[in-house]
């Protein structure tokens, strides 16, 4: 989407504090460890990618969706809405957003459905519960609590400049989409700015591909920390994701998650 | 859009009804200030909440973060009653007591004139909030003294854009009059339009602060364009869109031409200058906002700021 990002409800609006994020988390944060919900939250950005997948949407709408996601639960705690009903409402919303058209209800849940039995089966024993009318009215609680801010920007468009302007690197372009990705999966969209997310992501993927591009960074008009501290969430990502087995732990985790009062009906 | 609306907002009175749907002036009880609550009725379906409903609500997000100071400030969104297929929607706007219109009224009854200063104070601000519409790509379609807004210190304040809107197709269904003097002349002909449309309402608004009464008032689209014909002379025949035109060249033929200027004695020949270009029949040859911010009128001594 078009427009400056700087006057952006994004800007203005969404660039949040890390210190805001913890008090706002204190309720889940006395149930879970700061891993544990990290782990939630990896689970749910593989469930929405899973989905955007599935229906063929391009990255950026997923991304989008993610963001919404994150942006819910920077705000209101687990127990709220089952994120398992908020990520496909996620994805039904940022698709009208971003223009990529209307999913079909039918179809959404039937991908919904078709997703958790043969991709997450290890995290959920029963099918997706949900349908039309749950979606309908968690996208509107949704657009409430996104305080009707539906415009973001994501790295992609910036990274794709940045990489241009260092000579157009496949592989170096292709590594650092990747990580933006995986970037999805920290709070980084929640506490920086794009542009500097995907300078972040290019500086990781010169590391791993052992390219020297410092003159370059040098040159570059920006706060090398914040680039280091967005560096730092990566990583953090990455030594997570090293030593833990999704597989066996996530049950745990989402029966230990605080959970809405009254289960959904049928 | 964080509540409902009626937990935050106690309606007051009626301010608008008709054309853009119902507004209500509303007194916020959190902190005891009035607002102007703009009623939206959404049709819900299987799709959800409509795309085009979404991108307006992000659109007017957007916008209302550059804080203009000639754009009315949107101050929450929120939610009425919502049903299987339909959905109530508040746009919460700020409140300004007076609206163009009854200024111009107030100063007509008052037999005074509007001081040249405050009409050139007046028409800078009009064009500066139109300016960063059509900057921000958005063509206001019907700007009038009804929905410009004049503060206490006499701002000005554009209102009824975007969503707004969405809504007037619906009222050309109704039988709500819409009033069309300062329609342009592309849009009476039923051509295709963009940005230029707001700048001839503008030009009509402009005239109508120095004589205090509107400049056209035809009765019907083809009365508009022979009350406009009837003072700024019938543009030459290859003027004239050439394709999907539902009135001929031919059926007009202007008897008893008006001299503009007697119309309105006592302009100054800028102000004059300016008018007449912003009131060019040809969109493609009329003003444009940012040019008319730049016209010699608005260099004038005393310059006000």
């Amino acid at each position: 989407m078009a427009g400056n990002f700087w006057q952006s409800s994004h800007h203005q609006q969404w660039l949040l504090d890390k210190q805001d994020l913890i008090r706002e988390r204190q309720h889940d944060l006395s149930i879970l460890t700061e891993d544990e919900y990290q782990k939630i939250f990896i689970f749910f950005a593989s469930v929405i990618q899973t989905l955007g997948e599935q229906l063929k949407l391009r990255q950026q709408v997923i991304a989008t969706a993610t963001v919404y996601f994150k942006r819910f639960y920077a705000r209101n705690s687990l127990k709220c809405i089952d994120p398992l009903l908020l990520a496909p409402t996620c994805i039904f919303l940022a698709s009208k957003v971003e223009e990529f058209g209307v999913i079909s209800n039918s179809r959404l849940l039937t991908t919904c459905q078709q997703v958790i039995k043969n991709k997450f089966s290890y995290a959920y024993t029963q099918e997706f519960p949900y349908r039309t009318n749950h979606i309908l009215e968690c996208e509107f609680y949704l657009l409430e609590n996104l305080d009707c801010c539906l415009i973001v920007y994501q790295p992609y468009r910036p990274l794709l400049q940045l990489v241009q302007d260092l000579g157009n690197e496949d592989q170096l372009f292709t590594l650092a989409w990747r990580i933006v990705n995986d970037s999805l999966r920290t709070d980084v969209c929640l506490l920086y700015p794009p542009y500097q997310i995907a300078i972040g992501c290019i500086q990781f993927a010169c590391v791993i591909l052992q390219k020297d591009h410092k003159v370059w960074f040098a040159e570059l008009n920006v706060d090398i920390e914040k680039i280091q501290e967005i560096c730092r969430y990566i990583i953090n990502l990455y030594e997570l994701w090293k030593q833990y087995d999704e597989k066996k732990e996530i049950q745990g985790l989402l029966a230990k998650m605080p959970k809405p009062k009254p289960a959904p009906q049928r | 859009m964080s509540k409902e609306a009626s937990t935050t907002y106690e309606d007051l009175n009626i301010i608008g009804t008709g054309a853009y749907g119902t507004v209500y002036r509303a007194r916020n009880r959190t902190n005891n200030t009035y607002v102007a609550l703009k009623k939206i009725r959404v049709s819900l379906t299987e799709d959800g909440i409509p795309m085009n409903t979404l991108r307006e609500i992000g659109l007017l997000k957007q916008l209302d973060s550059h804080e203009h100071p000639n754009i009315v400030r949107l101050l929450d969104i929120c939610h009425g009653q919502r049903s299987e297929n339909e959905l109530v929607m508040f746009l919460v706007f700020e409140h300004v007591d007076q609206d163009l219109a009854s200024f111009i009224e107030k100063w007509a009854n008052s037999k005074a004139k509007l001081s040249n200063d405050k009409i050139r104070n007046i028409s800078r601000e009009i064009l500066s909030g139109v300016d960063f519409l059509h900057s921000q790509r958005i063509v206001h379609r019907d700007l009038k003294p009804q929905n410009i807004l004049v503060t206490q210190n006499c701002h000005i304040k554009l209102a009824d854009f975007g969503l707004a809107k969405t809504y007037d197709f619906e009222m050309r269904l109704t039988t709500v009059v819409v009033t069309l003097w300062y329609r342009s002349p592309e849009v009476l002909l039923g051509q295709s339009y963009a940005t230029p449309v707001d700048i001839w309402s503008v030009g009509c608004i402009m005239a109508e602060l120095f004589m205090l009464k509107p400049l056209f008032c035809g009765t019907s689209e083809g009365d508009q364009l022979s009350k406009i014909f009837q003072i700024l002379g019938k543009p030459h025949e290859n003027e004239w869109p050439a394709t999907n035109v539902f009135i001929n060249y031919n059926s007009f033929e202007v008897k008893n031409k008006i001299e503009i200027r007697t119309l309105i004695p006592n302009i100054c020949d800028n102000a004059f200058d300016l008018i007449m270009r912003m009131l060019t029949f040809n969109p493609y040859k009329r003003m444009c906002a940012l040019e008319a911010l730049n016209h010699e009128y608005f260099m004038e001594e005393p310059l006000e700021l």
